[in-house]
């Protein structure tokens, strides 16, 4: 048989690499179009995500004892704090939150609504118990620490120092899955013109794509069966629930991108081998 | 060429390469993308370490207890020191040999602290957070232990362990039981002093002496500024022996 000629060679290795480059491409357009999706969509992710995970009657159980760790400070009895937290304020607050902060306006949590309700109970307390306020410093000092416990507990750790470059990746991603796309479509197209077998383009296209299924799929699928996610150390159960539901719903997600690269993979597949077989 | 070798030249691709070629990509894409974040890889895996345990997290409140009560005629393994005294002469000391005490953890119980002429008889905790000011008094872990000759300084809330300190008064005894002894001191003096007067205390105090504090007026409405201090001078119990630990 005739040894294969030097150009088919190069050839091959040509068109190996653009198969290879348009793995990663789809690797990158995977990940991109998951984020965007997910948590850099909007604020309904995360807030849906919060719902589903009880993170509001968790955060209010937190900010509870918290509060009642306060008390015993200030001459409040743990009967004081039963039924404060408000779930309807909590979650109006953590919406307002999350959407400043999705908006560009920064993290802003304000605490108007709740220093009404604690001084209003305040104010009930002293009357059924017949206090005598001495010192209205005191009282002043301890309303304003209540609400810096409440803000400093409605915030996600690290939003803040990350908000800059959050909302630039947000900002980006359309573009940059935009270009994503282009280049892809540039590389499939350029499988059908250079070769003149169509079903060796197909070929290289089901090589990216395969390829494509593994890199995509493989983390994911061992951060889910490892349980990683659910190792993190975090100090507050609801925002642990919470990174956990995020974490796994992404690489799940993740995972049905894999599984519909690897479909996409077997149609093309079956694609090669019946125009294979035609020219055969 | 013919048309027919030239088809049968078609044949000559196997099935390997479609499952092999995949395979060789996804261990190229992860190698480009290590060597493009080569310089941040060991940033995020000490990262990745701080962030994630090997254990899940458990959210309970329980602390744990490594109090025993000693009883009276249990014995601790010592060590004997020759220390000089006031007066120029040797003598001999005998220490606690601290290898045989199990120090406590952050948040753990190892003792207890009772004062009978103020009511008072709580858990004793290594560590002044919530969950230990919630459940006894807690000892700053900027300070020492009992027995260990310098400064012991207790953190408890006014309004619910430490509210009998309002009755404390000068001679009154205070007692600490902990595993490795039992240990008593004698009040000497309270005080009034703003939360951040730092010279309320002397952390480094070459003498052993326990400072309990809490917040004041007791039974007051709201966080106040300042803080009630009792001090009380080291009556008896067994001094532990720090200069192994100084040594190694």
């Amino acid at each position: 048989m005739a040894k294969r000629p030097l150009s088919s060679y190069v050839r091959h290795t040509v068109f190996g690499l653009l198969s290879f480059i348009l793995c990663v491409l789809l690797f990158f357009l995977s990940l991109a179009t998951v984020l965007s999706v997910t948590l850099f969509n909007s604020s309904d992710f995360l807030f849906d995500s919060m719902n589903s995970s009880n993170y509001f009657n968790d955060k209010a159980d937190e900010i509870t004892e918290d509060l009642t760790d306060l008390g015993y400070a200030s001459g409040l009895k743990e009967e004081f704090f039963d039924g404060l937290i408000n779930g309807v304020m909590l979650s109006n607050d953590t919406q307002n939150y999350l959407e400043s902060y999705y908006n560009g306006e920064g993290t802003k949590i304000d605490t108007t609504e709740f220093k009404q309700t604690f001084n209003a109970a305040l104010d009930k307390y002293i009357d059924e118990n017949n206090i005598k306020v001495t010192s209205a410093a005191s009282r002043d000092n301890l309303v304003n620490k209540a609400a810096a416990v409440y803000k400093n507990s409605l915030e996600i750790p690290f939003f803040s120092s990350l908000s800059s470059y959050f909302l630039a990746v947000k900002a980006a991603l359309p573009f940059v899955i935009g270009g994503l796309i282009f280049f892809i479509a540039v590389i499939c197209v350029v499988f059908f013109l250079a070769n003149k077998w169509k079903h060796r383009a197909v070929k290289y296209i089901y090589y990216g794509v395969a390829g494509a299924f593994l890199t995509v799929g493989v983390i994911p699928t061992i951060i889910l069966l490892s349980g990683v996610i659910a190792k993190i150390n975090l100090e507050s159960r609801a925002l642990y629930n919470l990174f956990v539901q995020c974490g796994n719903g992404i690489c799940l997600a993740l995972v049905f991108v894999a599984l519909f690269f690897l479909l996409v993979a077997i149609a093309l597949y079956i694609q090669y081998r019946r125009m294979h077989r035609k020219v055969s | 060429m013919s048309d027919r070798k030239r088809r049968h030249k078609h044949k000559r691709y196997n099935g390997k390469s479609f499952i092999i070629l995949p395979i060789i990509f996804l261990l190229g894409t992860y190698l480009v993308l290590y060597l493009a974040f080569m310089p941040t890889v060991t940033t995020i895996a000490n990262a990745g370490g701080l962030i994630f345990a090997n254990y899940e997290k458990d959210f309970s409140n329980e602390y744990k207890n490594i109090f025993v009560p000693v009883s009276e005629n249990s014995t601790q393994p010592t060590v004997t020191r020759d220390e000089v005294d006031d007066n120029g002469n040797t003598v001999t000391k005998e220490y606690i040999d601290s290898s045989s005490i199990e120090f406590p953890g952050y948040g753990n119980q190892f003792g207890e602290l009772i004062i009978e002429d103020c009511g008072i008889n709580n858990k004793l905790f290594y560590g002044d957070d919530d969950v230990a000011l919630r459940n006894g008094v807690g000892i700053y872990t900027g300070s020492h232990l009992p027995g260990y000759g310098s400064t012991i300084l207790v953190a408890g809330h006014n309004n619910t362990y430490f509210n009998g300190l309002k009755n404390a008064e000068e001679g009154q005894i205070v007692t600490i039981r902990t595993s490795y002894g039992n240990y008593t001191y004698k009040i000497n003096h309270t005080a009034v002093k703003k939360a951040t007067d730092t010279t309320a205390y002397d952390l480094s105090a070459d003498r052993e002496n326990l400072i309990m504090y809490t917040c004041y007026p007791f039974d007051e409405l709201g966080l106040t500024e300042r803080r009630f201090f009792v001090y009380a001078d080291y009556v008896s119990g067994p001094q532990v022996d720090t200069s192994v630990q100084e040594g190694d």
